[in-house]
């Protein structure tokens, strides 16, 4: 026993002196000051964008007595006719959603305004709904939480995987190139039902030893994606496959709830400022 | 003329982005990776300037923001690797070299493990601030913690023989 402690106290003696030797020799960093204030002046500035735009697409669906999520816009592709599942408006109350601790500084849906942080509750409560109905049976449980629009959390066994679906503002500086040739990565390219060239991937992730799958297309005037990560305390694989993942985003009541976010932005564009 | 929460920031920049910078090194494991997950830190602190300036310790504010940032920054270049139809990742180093052999460990823990390990034995945060910070129970820092040290002891190994015949 004491043995054991004292090659675990080496161990950490030698991990610190490595960590410390390792980081001590390192490129000269330019100065970051200047475009980290660049960059977080126009995360500021999109956040506004973001929020003000929800809270006028609110006003004006309370103005028109309803939200429809069956209604159309015309900026995005139509809809198939046939839709086996419809999202529908939710009712209050909305059941309660897992709570994640935000970063200290890092804002959560609860410092959103009111009636934003109403509608995208119920946005994600309808995609609860459209997500539970779509992926495979027994994949376990979907809940929505309070971090972000875009974050779920599926849990099954006392794992727990966390679902992303995005509808973020396009981003031009994104790559819009078809999947690549890398080792471990297994890409799939699909056409949906109106047209649209969509992409899964499953990828390694972690120590390379779990999955993650992940699908991604153009709709609209936005950047959508779907992922399952793996469960990184049990050490296990994303429960879907790509197959799997790009029925989902074939399905029209998904395509519905992706025109929804697309009409109505619920986050902000993603794009970087250069280090310089 | 700059707001004066800009000269505040900036002066916070400046006094903090190298000790970020060795940080987001030992989590990368790649010195450019490393540039811009401090850069994407320093920014996310900007955007909450008046909260993390308001804070007790806005230092460890910004350690945390470093550490949670670092998994979704990461997933973020992998999928960039496959749009951008990269290469394999380099060849592991030809010598046992105690920094580059504790890199390669590092590297083969997942992303949490090797969070975990750089707050615990780096920043020398205890058992429960990484638990807090990491959002999971002690026990999972415990035991992430110890097969991580188990594994870096076994690829340490020749390294530190080779240290201590230098």
């Amino acid at each position: 026993m004491h043995d054991q402690e004292h090659l675990e106290d080496r161990t950490v003696l030698l991990v610190r002196d490595a960590m410390d030797r390792a980081s001590a020799d390192l490129p000269p960093l330019p100065d970051l000051a200047g475009p980290a204030l660049a960059e977080g002046r126009r995360r500021k500035s999109r956040t506004r964008l973001a929020v003000a735009s929800g809270v006028l697409c609110v006003v004006a669906l309370g103005t028109a007595g309803a939200v429809s999520l069956a209604g159309g816009g015309h900026s995005a592709p139509e809809p198939p006719a046939a839709a086996t599942v419809t999202p529908t408006p939710t009712a209050s109350p909305l059941p309660e959603p897992v709570h994640i601790e935000p970063t200290p500084g890092e804002e959560s849906m609860a410092d959103l305004p009111d009636a934003e942080r109403t509608r995208q509750e119920n946005f994600q409560q309808q995609a609860v709904a459209v997500l539970q109905e779509l992926l495979p049976e027994g994949i376990g449980t979907m809940q929505r939480t309070d971090i972000n629009v875009r974050q779920y959390q599926v849990t099954k066994g006392g794992k727990k995987f966390v679902l992303i679906f995005s509808v973020r503002p396009h981003d031009p500086s994104r790559p819009s190139k078809p999947c690549a040739d890398v080792k471990g990565v297994v890409c799939r390219t699909a056409t949906l039902p109106d047209g649209v060239e969509a992409e899964a991937i499953t990828m390694p992730m972690d120590s390379g030893e779990v999955t993650g799958t992940w699908v991604a297309f153009r709709y609209g005037g936005s950047d959508v994606s779907l992922s399952l990560n793996p469960d990184e305390t049990s050490n296990t694989s994303a429960p879907v496959t790509d197959d799997q993942l790009l029925a989902v985003a074939a399905a029209p009541a998904f395509l519905d709830l992706v025109r929804i976010a697309d009409e109505q932005p619920m986050v902000e564009r993603q794009s970087s400022v250069p280090a310089g | 003329m700059p707001p004066d929460n800009e000269h505040d920031f900036e002066a916070f920049a400046r006094a903090s982005q190298h000790t970020l910078y060795r940080t987001a090194y030992l989590l990368c494991g790649d010195a450019d990776a490393a540039r811009d997950l401090t850069q994407t830190t320093l920014a996310k602190l900007f955007q909450y300037w008046r909260r993390v300036a308001a804070a007790d310790h806005p230092h460890a504010y910004a350690k945390t923001v470093l550490t949670r940032t670092f998994p979704s920054e990461r997933r973020r270049g992998l999928r960039a690797l496959v749009a951008h139809r990269h290469v394999d990742p380099p060849p592991p180093p030809r010598h046992p070299d105690l920094r580059v052999t504790l890199l390669a460990a590092l590297s083969t823990l997942p992303p949490r493990g090797r969070a975990m390990v750089v707050l615990r034995y780096w920043e020398d945060l205890s058992v429960e601030a990484v638990a807090g910070l990491m959002r999971c129970s002690e026990g999972t820092v415990k035991s992430q913690c110890s097969r991580a040290l188990s594994r870096l002891r076994s690829e340490l190994g020749d390294a530190e023989i080779y240290t201590a015949e230098r």
